[in-house]
Order: structure tokens, then C-alpha cells, then sequence
């Protein structure tokens, strides 16, 4: 039952939000263009928070996300413009390059193979070498940043042609929003019916106990941080082909705590152990219906800031509170 | 296991130690703290390796380089803090790292259903009462005690060590252990059973094995031994007079709680007054409030109901730093120590709450800090290599008798001990209890609690008896015998 209540609460704050929405703008919000809108806009946070639940079932947490997709993004768009046949000139004067299907192709595989190699990094640092999540994904961070804006001297990548993703659809319905759901399945099957689920979520309940049944959890953090990295790859590749190119300095600003915010909004206990992605969906499509509806109603993006930031704190005080009834509630029935 | 060795730095914690259990037979490991029982437990489980010696199982010769390997090779270990995930339910702990799987198309897949329905077989056949579902979080220590045990069978142990697997489990849940324990016994398992608690040991075990100071002392049939000849093993000589002489004359009413209750209904309406210069006992089972009691006299926890009168007065006592300004603290019952902060100096711990007592309100000089905790040092007689030395390194007793001697030259008048010698070797009990001694010369006052019957008699003027988070007894120790005590804490008896 635990298991659903933890739910409960996030869903309800999500029905309220957007029925508060649907009164405050009816036109507007409730158009199903919007709605679709939300979908899509959620889709780049969605895959990200996909990995991150991973994350921080095992008790860890992934700073790094934004600048990694920045610097993913980046380098799918210029790894999809050479292979085209421009050069760095052309790409750094922003010159239109047609873009064949083998070139995008290659330019995707490359940009969530780089991704993934970030989320390695990270899952090494954590794992082997031992340094906090925060401050190895703080480290991170910057260095991803940087690496993204030296690729093309600060400049955007613009790839025109590789809109696909965002502008393609299947059966009506926006193939980002199609790759969304596909990946939260997945990774909804992954945790729930196979070993691995179960040991992360084991490592993250109680490393000590997974290490004595014989789990290699040094293994298994660097695979968690890993599939992140390529998760936020397969995020970045979306966001690139919204944007119709790579923008360093703008791309995946913020991104981690819209992430983090949502799976934490969903249930999931940063101390690890617990979440789920059915939890992980509530929180993304919570964030992404408080900012489609702030910006609907001109509410500024610096309150957008405050309101996702109290939201978190919600959560986690509501984690801490429960751990704390839970204390007593057993102590008193004597279970 | 046959002359086993293992140095940890300059500690040789064991010395060429043979060990042998047969199956079907209960063999208790005894020994004081640091004899090295411990050690020798975690490397036959896998969690340690010797530096010399060798491990046989069954006659073949095995090297465990992981507690995972032990594990495969049939020996379990149950640690003495649950070795279980606790978000994890009681089926999927049974079979982490085990799982079954469906073996359909997709590889590691887990068949949930068939291992739910397995562990309710296996509880069914222990007469267990659990369910598979359940979250390990929400059961009891006794409980979780009992999952682990059907984990440890799950990977068909054949050995099963328990280290002091009674620690957090009350009379009753001892007794069901126990049960459970000639139970796996008869059907032909060895169990290395790890205890403190003589009684116990010498109730439960077929064969003993006593350690002293890293050396096997003894290795043979319980029915050779007695309790005195134990404690001699396990001593090095005659079990002495462990308690100081008193005789001093307790003064004048200057504490009072007056019918307080605590907000999760643990105490209810306790009643009971301290007087100058008395050691009064709190006895109890545990579970009975007894800590709780503290912990609400020394503001740990908030007061749902009633008051507290100093000298008379009227005090609020809502926060620990509001009791300590009463001059009233808790050395809380903690087997981690969160009372020291194992990164500073045994000095600085030992002046932590004293600092403006000897002056230093802000500034602590390096030089004056050091000499005072060498000279505190050598009168509370702590073994430390040097003032300076990290408190985290420094033995359990020491600690222990830093956690008390810290308030011993502190403004302090009354002073709660909640189990002050739990998990303390006999030499460092005399010292505990002379510290108290000492404390309560100048009028002031320590209230005991502990679970040991012959430290209360031994040391306490007054025994108060709780029950069930009431207080159903205030008794002269001299007046009464263990049996009244005992019979007022439990009625259903031991």
C-alpha cells in the first residue's frame, strides 16, 4: 500500500494543477495543441528523469545532466555536419549543410556514445574512486560545460535539416513523445521484473547487504550512471532537433534540477531505495504543466524558478516526515 | 579452522586460533570484548582473511575472498545489525542475489511469483509468522532476525553464525531464538552462536570455545564447564568483586516527575523522585519505557503530559540544551558512540562540554587543552596512546569512560546512564562503576538503568521498576531480592 501512497499525494497535486489551469485559462491551456505541446516539452526532462530515477534509487544523484546534454547535443550536430561533408570552418560560420539519413544516423550514435562515456566517467568516479555524487556530478558538470562550448569556440552547431524527431509523429502523436513513453516502459520493465531492478534497488536500500548476497556494486553503480549518460544522450538528440542545432550556452541550463526536481516530486527517496517511474512520470508532467501554465499566464520564469524549487523542498520534507511517521507507526503497533 | 592468525596494524588480534564446529551441534564463541571472537567469526564468514592458517569445510580446504564466496560454500553469517535491504520486501530479500528466474526469451527475467510462493513455504515450515510482501522496514528486529534465517537457509547454509543475535530482542523473542535455534540444530546444522551473555551461551550451547586476548583458552563440551569456569577462561582469573564499596547517605529530595507521559503513549504517568547523592536504578524489560523515561528527563524527547519540579521549582525541560542548563544529561544507550566525535582528540572530547568550566570560552589553547586531558586522562585512568589520538581510535572502553568521565568534572548533578556497561569487558566495568562512585561523593545523583541485575544490586540505593511504560515499583535495594525486581518487570516471568 506504502507503495502507492507515495504517489498518491504528487498525483493529486498534479490534478489540482491542472485543473487550476484548465479554469484560470480554459482556451488556452486545455487546447489539445497545448496539451500535445506539454508532452513534447516533457519529453527531453522525461527521458533525463528516466536514468536519474535510476540514480537515485541507488542513493546517488547526477548534477551533471544539463551539461551533458549540452555537450552531447554538440556533438551529435557536428559529428552530423561532417560526416555530411562540411568542415569545422563551415560549421563554425553557421553555413546551411544538407544533412543525408546515414550522416544524422552516425551524428545521433556518436553524440549518446559520448553522453554514455560522460555517465561512465561519472559511475567511476562515484564508484571506484569513491567521491560523493554531488560534488564528482559538481566536477562534472563544469567540465561537460566547457568541453561543449570549446567544440565550436562558443558558437552553435545549426543542423536545419534534422528536425525529424520533433516535427515526424506517429499516428498523430510527436515522435519524441513516442520515444518517451517507449523509454519509460522500458525502464519501468527494467526495475520491476529483472535482476538488475532488483539490485539496484537493493544497492540503494542497503549496499552492505547488496555486497554480502554477492552483488558487484561497484559494477553496477558505474551501469547506472552509465545508462544515465545515455538516456540524457537520447534527451539531447530531442532537444537538438527542436532547436534545429546545438546551442552550448543555452542547452540543458537547469535541465538537472527540473530532472531531480521530478523524480524527487515522484516519490523517489533520496536517501535511495525507493522510487518508481510511474512516480517519475507524475513529477515530470507536474513540472512541465506548472511551466506551460506560468508562461500561458505571463507568470515570470524567475517565479517558474521558485515554484519548482519549493516543489522539491516539498518533497523532500515530505520524505523526511514520512521516514519519521513510519518510526513511530511501527513502534506503536508493535508489527 | 586451524591456526588461524590476523594482525590489524600493530594489534595481533588473533594467534594461530584452531576452531572446529560439528554439524548438528550449538558451539558458542565467548570471550571479552576484543578477545577476538569477532574476528575469527567474519573471517570464517568471509568478510576478513587470515593472514596465516587455513579453513576447512567438510575436509576440503577453502579460501573466501568475499562474505558472497563463504556464502556459496554454505556458511552464513547474521551480523549483528540486520544484514537485510530494508525497502526490499521479505520474499525479494530472500532471494536477492539468488533470484528465480523465467528463463523466457529475455534473460533475467524474475519469476516473482514462484519465489513469493516459495517463501511462503519455507515460512509455513518454520511456523514463522510472516508474510512474503511485507517490507522489511516495517518488521521487527525479532522478525528480521527470523528473515535472515530463512535468506541463510535459502542458500543452503550449513553453518550459520550468529553474532550476538539476541542483542535487540526481548525475554520472550530469546526464548522463541532459541526454538528456532535447537530447531535448525536437529536438522543437522552447525550454528556458531556469539554472545556476551553467559547465561545464555551456557543454556543454548553444545560445545564451547572461549578466546582470551586473540588465544583459544578453551575448546570443549558445554557439559565441562560452568559459569565460574567461564568467566575464569574468559578472564584470565577469578571472577573479583566488581563493585566499589559505599557508603555514603543519600540527602534531601531535589528532583521530581510528577506523572509524565510521553507523546507516542511509551510512558504513561510516571511518577517518581531522586534524592542528593543516590544511585538509583531504573530496571525494566526492554521495551518497558525505561529509556524513554530518559530521554524525556533530559529533554530529548518532548513531554506530552505532566512536570518536573528542581529543588521544589517548577522546570521545563524541553530541550537537551535546556536540561544541561539544569545541570541534568544522558549518556544515552549507543553502541555507535554518537556521544563522541570520533574526528577529535580524546582531550577535546573528553572537555567538550566543560570548556567554560576551565576557562576557555572562546579560545582553546592547543597546549592547555592537551595538558588538561592528559592530566583528566590519568585520572580517570583511560588507555589512550596519547591525549592527542582521535577518539574514533581509541578502544570501546575508553570511550565509554570518556562519555561518563566528561561529566564527571562538569557542573552536572544529575546524571542518566542508559546502560552505561552494555558491551564493555569486565575490566573496564570496574572502572565505570568506580567513576559512578565517585560522581554521586559530592551529592549528586546518577539514575541506572540497565537490563544487568547484579550491576543495579551491585551499585544502586533505590531500584525503580517499570512495566509496559509504567512504574510499578520503587524498592530499597537493600530490601528486596532479584526475583521480586524481576517478577515486578515481567509478570509472565523469564
Amino acid at each position: 500500500m506504502k507503495f502507492y501512497s507515495r504517489q498518491l499525494f504528487p498525483f493529486c497535486a498534479l490534478v489540482f494543477v491542472f485543473a487550476l489551469f484548465s479554469a484560470l485559462a480554459p482556451e488556452r491551456f486545455l487546447a489539445l495543441r497545448n496539451l500535445v505541446n506539454i508532452l513534447r516539452v516533457s519529453s527531453v526532462t522525461g527521458i533525463a528523469a528516466v536514468g536519474m530515477t535510476f540514480v537515485i534509487i541507488i542513493g546517488g544523484i547526477d548534477l551533471s545532466v544539463g551539461a551533458m546534454l549540452s555537450l552531447s547535443a554538440m556533438v551529435t550536430a557536428v559529428s552530423m555536419l561532417l560526416f555530411s561533408g562540411a568542415d569545422m570552418a563551415m560549421i563554425a560560420n553557421g553555413e546551411y549543410v544538407s544533412l543525408g539519413l546515414l550522416p544524422m544516423l552516425g551524428g545521433a550514435l556518436c553524440g549518446i556514445a559520448v553522453a554514455g562515456f560522460c555517465g561512465f566517467l561519472n559511475g567511476e568516479l562515484i564508484a571506484r574512486l569513491k567521491i560523493a555524487p554531488f560534488l564528482a556530478t559538481l566536477g562534472t558538470m563544469v567540465v561537460f560545460r566547457g568541453g561543449s562550448l570549446l567544440i565550436n569556440d562558443g558558437r552553435p552547431a545549426m543542423t536545419s535539416d534534422c528536425n525529424w524527431l520533433d516535427v515526424g509523429n506517429v499516428l498523430g502523436i510527436p515522435a519524441a513523445v513516442v520515444l518517451f513513453f517507449a523509454v519509460l516502459l522500458a525502464g519501468g520493465f527494467l526495475l520491476q521484473y529483472t535482476t538488475f531492478g532488483r539490485y539496484i534497488r537493493a544497492l540503494g536500500s542497503s549496499p552492505r547487504t547488496a555486497l554480502h548476497v554477492g552483488i558487484d556494486i561497484t559494477r553496477l553503480r558505474v551501469v547506472v550512471y552509465t545508462l544515465c549518460g545515455v538516456l540524457v544522450g537520447v534527451a539531447g538528440l530531442i532537444r537538438m532537433s527542436r532547436a534545429s542545432g546545438a546551442y552550448p550556452f543555452s542547452a540543458g541550463i537547469g535541465l538537472e534540477l527540473d530532472v531531480i526536481a521530478a523524480v524527487l516530486i515522484g516519490g523517489a527517496s533520496p536517501s535511495g531505495g525507493r522510487g518508481t517511474m510511474a512516480g517519475s512520470l507524475i513529477g515530470v508532467l507536474l513540472v512541465g504543466v506548472l511551466r506551460s501554465g506560468m508562461t500561458m499566464l505571463d507568470i515570470s520564469i524567475y517565479w517558474q524558478m521558485v515554484t519548482v524549487g519549493v516543489l522539491v523542498l516539498a518533497a523532500l520534507a515530505g520524505d523526511r516526515w514520512e521516514s519519521q511517521h513510519a518510526d513511530i507507526a511501527r513502534e506503536n503497533t508493535g508489527n | 579452522m586451524v591456526d588461524i592468525s590476523k594482525r590489524f596494524g600493530a594489534v595481533c588480534a588473533l594467534r594461530d586460533v584452531s576452531f572446529a564446529a560439528r554439524p548438528g551441534t550449538v558451539h558458542a564463541l565467548c570471550g571479552e570484548n576484543g578477545a577476538g571472537k569477532s574476528v575469527l567469526s567474519k573471517i570464517l564468514a568471509g568478510v576478513y582473511r587470515p593472514d596465516s592458517g587455513r579453513i576447512e569445510v567438510q575436509g576440503r580446504e577453502v579460501a573466501f575472498s568475499s562474505p558472497a564466496e563463504a556464502v556459496r560454500a554454505g556458511i552464513s553469517m547474521l551480523y549483528q545489525e540486520s544484514d537485510l535491504a530494508p525497502d526490499l520486501t521479505v520474499a525479494e530479500n530472500i532471494f536477492l542475489g539468488a533470484e528465480r528466474l523465467l528463463g523466457g526469451k529475455i534473460p533475467r527475467m524474475l519469476d516473482s511469483e514462484r519465489m513469493r510462493h516459495e517463501t511462503d513455504d519455507m515460512i509455513d515450515s518454520h511456523g514463522f509468522m510472516l508474510k512474503p510482501d511485507t517490507i522489511v522496514a516495517e518488521l521487527t528486529p525479532a522478525k528480521r532476525q527470523q528473515v535472515e534465517v530463512l535468506k541463510a537457509l535459502n542458500r543452503r547454509a550449513q553453518v550459520l553464525i550468529m553474532d550476538e543475535p539476541t542483542a535487540s530482542l526481548s525475554p520472550r523473542e530469546t526464548q522463541e531464538l532459541f526454538a528456532i535455534i535447537r530447531g535448525l540444530r536437529n536438522s543437522g546444522m552447525t550454528i556458531v552462536y556469539i554472545s556476551h551473555r553467559l547465561d545464555e551461551v551456557l543454556r543454548i550451547a553444545d560445545e564451547v570455545t572461549v578466546l582470551r586476548d586473540g588465544v583459544n583458552v578453551y575448546s570443549g563440551a558445554r557439559s565441562a564447564v560452568n559459569a565460574d569456569r567461564v568467566v575464569r577462561l574468559m578472564t584470565g582469573s577469578a571472577p573479583e568483586e566488581l563493585f566499589p564499596e559505599r557508603n555514603n547517605i543519600p540527602g534531601e529530595v531535589f528532583f521530581e516527575a510528577r506523572e509524565i507521559s510521553d507523546r507516542a503513549g511509551r510512558v504513561r504517568k510516571v511518577s517518581f523522585r531522586l534524592h542528593r547523592g543516590e544511585i538509583v536504578g531504573l530496571a525494566g524489560l526492554v521495551g518497558s519505557g525505561r529509556s524513554e523515561t530518559a530521554e524525556l528527563i533530559t529533554g530529548a524527547t518532548p513531554l506530552a503530559e505532566g512536570e518536573f519540579f528542581l529543588d521544589g521549582n517548577k522546570v521545563a525541560l524541553d530541550s537537551p540544551v535546556g536540561a544541561v542548563a539544569h545541570r541534568i544529561a544522558l549518556v544515552p544507550d549507543d553502541r555507535s558512540y554518537s556521544g563522541i566525535i570520533p574526528s577529535l582528540s580524546g582531550a577535546a572530547n573528553l572537555l567538550l562540554p566543560n570548556y567554560r568550566r576551565f576557562g576557555m570560552r572562546c579560545w582553546i589553547p592547543r597546549r592547555r587543552e592537551l595538558r588538561l586531558g592528559e592530566g583528566i586522562g590519568r585520572y580517570l585512568r583511560l588507555e589512550w596512546p596519547s591525549p592527542r589520538t582521535p577518539a574514533g581510535r581509541l578502544p570501546a572502553g575508553t570511550m565509554r569512560k570518556i562519555l561518563i568521565g566528561r561529566w564527571l568534572m562538569s557542573d552536572i548533578r544529575l546524571l542518566v546512564l542508559d546502560e552505561p556497561t552494555r558491551g564493555v569487558d569486565v575490566e573496564s566495568r570496574r572502572e565505570i562503576y568506580e567513576l559512578m562512585t565517585h560522581f554521586v561523593r559530592r551529592g549528586r545523583t546518577i539514575l541506572l538503568i540497565s537490563s544487568n541485575l547484579s550491576e543495579l544490586f551491585g551499585m544502586t540505593d533505590r531500584i525503580l521498576v517499570m512495566r509496559n511504560g509504567r512504574m510499578v515499583g520503587d524498592l530499597k535495594t537493600k530490601e528486596v531480592s532479584r526475583e521480586e525486581v524481576m517478577g515486578l518487570a515481567a509478570v509472565d516471568g523469564l
